[in-house]
């Protein structure tokens, strides 16, 4: 349960607001520097200022990261996700299904051909998840004006109190992310699946997330009883978050009646279940319980629709990897060759041959939620650079030089990648186990 | 009647090399021999020291443990199929259509039974060899306390041990005592239990157990003194694995002794800590094991809920392959029932979590595929699926099992009002009103399945008390 906090993945995965046009690189000492990223490699990075006549050449072991200005936000929801046999995630838009390779688009890259061997999974038609609240905006509805004020689409805390807001009935799962940041410490308590605005230990069907400086911890409270019942607690500490900010994301599964807490969209924090089932209210109430004005502000905040079965599917276990696999939106999962898809075909279906019909089946792609190609046991590919990437994608690499706007990326399993150097979100150093003699 | 006192001396004879047969009654128990139920309601038993047999009021019948709930003629048959009113018939699959399927059982013959009271098909339920399954009987079962535990003057004197057998189930009604098994679990394991309670109380299910002693302690007094004692868990199971089960919360503890002696007992860290049950008072529990891969996986109610990675530890003594429970510092009832425990292929069986609510769910013994949409016919050991995407046709036995849609398991309140229910081992439970039954046979109304004639031979119980009586004081120590 002890969460294992990792600054590299914030820094990578994370939505930290990085508004500067040039290349931040954070140093192991704290130190930090600004200026544009020429040459990564396995030994040093090469870093153009306006402060040095040449470029200064920095060891790469002390680099902690390196933060890029933030991609074009439509890069973000690409509507296929490959992961690769080494873990890394790559969104993108998938073109086809050949023999032997499937072929893949992103906004920053031409046509890439990915081997089918590489593949651990094979996640298609990502829709970009239905918002149901994208805020905090000014002139909004939220209660509490004394406790809260919104100030450039986030909360700011006047005092302790609370402040809620109804986006309407949530009748599906969802998901309820939120940048927190504060000043010197945090005492946050977030209700949600609350029909009441008011903060409190009454009777009373919805949940409560604590957030303090040293723990994180989700009660569910009842109409029924008395006590708040404690769904999972995790403890926190501050040093892992140097920059006194991180982003949650409250996972909601209605059908399984299950929460998931994330840290930075990558680090699970808590995962529970709730036996009573998941409480009908659609009330939001942040609550400081923080005297002084300024010490929190929440926000962005963002509502969306959430389907948790396709986020299921790529974590099950492979099976068989001799044999490929699809599965479908309904869950039902077919073992054999995947044959082909053709994604921008009239017929748009991908055929898979499976034991138990004499033809191939032929899947709508919209019916497509997952799909695994069987492979062999290959090197796992894990190089000492790790690369952020819109949307969440993760690639690690070998080296990376940057030349006219562009980066090339030496991929341990895909070789040379050339991208547009807007793609690349933040970069850091990964610890390999010392090579066996 | 007539005709079964005729028959007496040679079932006396007969049963003579067999254990005896006990007969449970409200208000007592007593040893002898099952001779059958005449058609006027009367249980008629036999002894050496009762010439013309003894004969009971079914109403005063709790159940009858048949040879030691040891089966002459055990079937072996895995294969089952369930009932909406929660019976599992033992047998093979011959052939089913849209109104009704065939099956071939060795205990009740050849049944033809309406698809409206089917829930599921198993064809290969386990996907392995079945190590165990029970309890049907309190054979091979030790009630012990914990090995560093001493026996308190209250312990020895008290009259009543923690655990009882009684019928098909073990209850636990308070005290230190641990109930252990020793079995000789694969190193892929399902293990699957039953567990019912008033208020849940802390329960320790202890698996690939060896129950190995606490080592002799070594050097002078002081030193003895000074050596780190087992704890509860490891004094009760050795080197063992134990899932502690407390309300909702669920954690793993690995516990044992070190290559040197020491003990040690550790939690097994994993993401999630709490499973949900889908009722207040029961609960359907299924630990998957892999030792090759270092997994284990809870299922609970079918459901998936909780996954841990086990580390290598070359330094502790390796595990040994019993199982058992305990109930530390709680005298709140349980009660455990349908234990099995056998192989597993390893998968981890995504299949399991798969629900649809308007097609019929086939799952692959693979472990990991899964299809659904409408059943049309099994034929010639292959079933036929309508399905989305095209009719698939499954060889029988690749399916592992086959769920009927809007088909639910509600087990009536009670079996009562005169209804017996006929356990089978392996597996199976048949319920019915008793018409009249012999030594070895007896035939039952099914609401389900007409006239049914079932071979006792094979049976381990007969039970005419409602299955759900433990909350009733009759079976209170």
């Amino acid at each position: 349960m002890t969460p294992k906090f990792s600054s590299l993945t914030s820094a990578l995965m994370g939505l930290v607001a990085i508004t500067a046009s040039a290349d931040q690189i954070l140093l192991t000492d704290g130190s930090r520097l600004t200026g544009e990223v020429v040459t990564l490699d396995r030994e040093q990075l090469s870093l153009r200022t306006p402060l040095a006549q040449e470029d200064l050449g920095l060891k790469l072991e002390g680099v902690r990261e390196v933060n890029f200005p933030p991609p074009p936000e439509e890069w973000a929801d690409q509507s296929a996700r490959v992961v690769l046999i080494n873990g890394d995630v790559f969104p993108c838009e998938l073109k086809a299904i050949g023999d032997e390779t499937i072929t893949v688009n992103t906004a920053y890259s031409s046509p890439l051909d990915v081997p089918r061997r590489l593949i651990r999974s094979l996640q298609v038609g990502l829709q970009p998840r239905r918002i149901l609240y994208d805020g905090p905006q000014a002139g909004e509805e939220w209660s509490g004006p004394s406790a809260w004020r919104v100030e450039n689409g986030a909360l700011i805390s006047l005092g302790r109190g609370p402040s809620a807001f109804d986006p309407g009935s949530i009748s599906s799962s969802f998901s309820l992310q939120f940048q927190l940041k504060w000043a010197r410490t945090t005492n946050l308590e977030v209700y949600f699946c609350s029909a009441s605005e008011s903060p409190g230990p009454q009777k009373e069907d919805r949940y409560r997330l604590q957030i303090r400086n040293h723990r994180l911890r989700l009660d569910r409270q009842s109409s029924r009883q008395n006590t708040f019942d404690t769904l999972g607690e995790v403890p926190l500490n501050p040093a892992d978050f140097p920059q006194s900010t991180f982003q949650l994301e409250i996972r909601v599964d209605r059908d399984r009646h299950h929460l998931k807490i994330q840290l930075d969209d990558a680090e699970v924090l808590l995962d529970a279940v709730d036996r009573q089932g998941i409480p009908e209210g659609s009330k939001i109430v942040f609550n400081s319980l923080i005297n002084e004005p300024e010490a929190m502000s929440v926000g962005p905040i963002l509502l969306r629709a959430w389907n948790p079965i396709r986020d299921r599917h790529p974590n099950e276990e492979r099976g068989d990897p001799t044999v490929d696999a699809l599965i479908d939106i309904d869950g039902q999962r077919f073992g054999g060759k995947i044959l082909g898809s053709q994604a921008d075909s009239p017929s748009n279906s991908v055929e898979i041959q499976t034991d138990f019909s004499p033809s191939p089946l032929h899947v709508p792609m919209d019916r497509v939620s997952t799909l695994f190609f069987c492979h062999s046991d290959e090197a796992t590919g894990r190089s000492p650079l790790l690369i952020g990437l819109p949307d969440t994608g993760l690639i690690s690499a070998e080296s990376c030089h940057f030349e006219n706007q562009q980066a090339r990326i030496l991929h341990p399993l895909l070789g040379e990648l050339t991208f547009r150097r807007e793609a690349l979100r933040a970069l850091a150093r990964r610890q390999l186990p010392p090579e066996e003699p | 009647m007539i005709r079964l006192l005729l028959l007496l001396p040679l079932i006396l004879g007969m049963a003579s090399a067999e254990p005896p047969d006990l007969l449970r009654l409200s208000d007592g128990s007593l040893e002898g021999h099952f001779g059958g139920i005449t058609p006027e309601g009367k249980l008629l038993w036999l002894r050496d020291d009762a010439d013309n047999g003894l004969s009971f009021n079914l109403d005063r019948i709790q159940h009858v443990a048949l040879r030691g709930a040891q089966p002459q003629g055990v079937t072996g048959e895995l294969s089952h199929v369930f009932l909406t009113n929660g019976d599992c018939l033992p047998g093979t699959i011959v052939s089913m259509d849209r109104d009704q399927l065939v099956m071939e059982s060795a205990v009740a013959g050849q049944l033809t039974i309406p698809i409206s009271a089917i829930a599921s098909l198993a064809p290969n339920p386990f996907g392995g060899r079945l190590i165990y399954a029970g309890p049907f009987d309190a054979e091979a079962w030790e009630i012990t306390l914990p090995a560093s535990t001493d026996p308190t003057p209250e312990a020895q004197e008290s009259k009543t041990p923690a655990w009882q057998h009684s019928g098909g189930d073990w209850y636990y009604h308070g005290g230190p005592e641990i109930l252990r098994r020793a079995l000789s679990m694969p190193r892929q394991s399902v293990f699957r239990m039953h567990l019912d309670w008033r208020a849940m109380p802390p329960v320790m299910i202890g698996f690939y157990s060896d129950f190995m002693a606490p080592p002799p302690l070594e050097g002078d007094e002081e030193a003895q003194q000074a050596a780190p004692r087992p704890d509860f868990t490891t004094a009760s199971f050795g080197n063992s694995l134990i899932l502690n089960v407390r309300g909702n919360y669920v954690s793993l503890q690995r516990c044992g002794y070190e290559k040197d002696g020491r003990p040690f007992s550790r939690m097994i860290r994993t993401d999630a800590s709490t499973v949900q049950f889908r009722k207040r008072d029961e609960a359907e529990l299924e630990i998957r094991t892999d030792l090759d891969e270092g997994t284990v996986t809870l299922y609970v109610d079918g459901s998936y809920m909780i996954h841990w990675n086990l580390e290598e530890e070359e330094n502790f003594q390796p595990l040994g392959g019993g199982i058992g429970f305990g109930v530390p510092g709680n005298h709140d009832s349980l009660r455990i029932s349908n234990l099995l425990v056998a192989e597993w292929n390893g998968m981890p069986d995504a299949a399991r979590s798969f629900d649809h609510a308007d097609r019929d769910l086939i799952l692959l013994t693979n472990g990991t595929d899964r299809f659904s949409g409408e059943i049309v016919s099994i034929q010639d050991r292959r079933i036929t699926l309508s399905g989305p995407y095209a009719d698939l046709t499954i060889p029988l036995h690749e399916v592992a099992e086959v769920h009927l849609a809007g088909h639910q398991v509600e087990p009536p309140e009670s079996i009562g009002n005169g209804s017996l229910a006929v356990f089978f081992q392996p597996v199976g439970r048949i319920t019915g009103k008793i018409r009249e039954a012999g030594p070895d046979h007896a035939v039952l109304d099914s609401p389900l399945l007409n006239q049914v004639r079932l071979d006792l031979r094979a049976a381990s119980l007969l039970e005419y008390q409602p299955a759900g009586q433990f909350l009733n004081p009759w079976d209170e120590p």
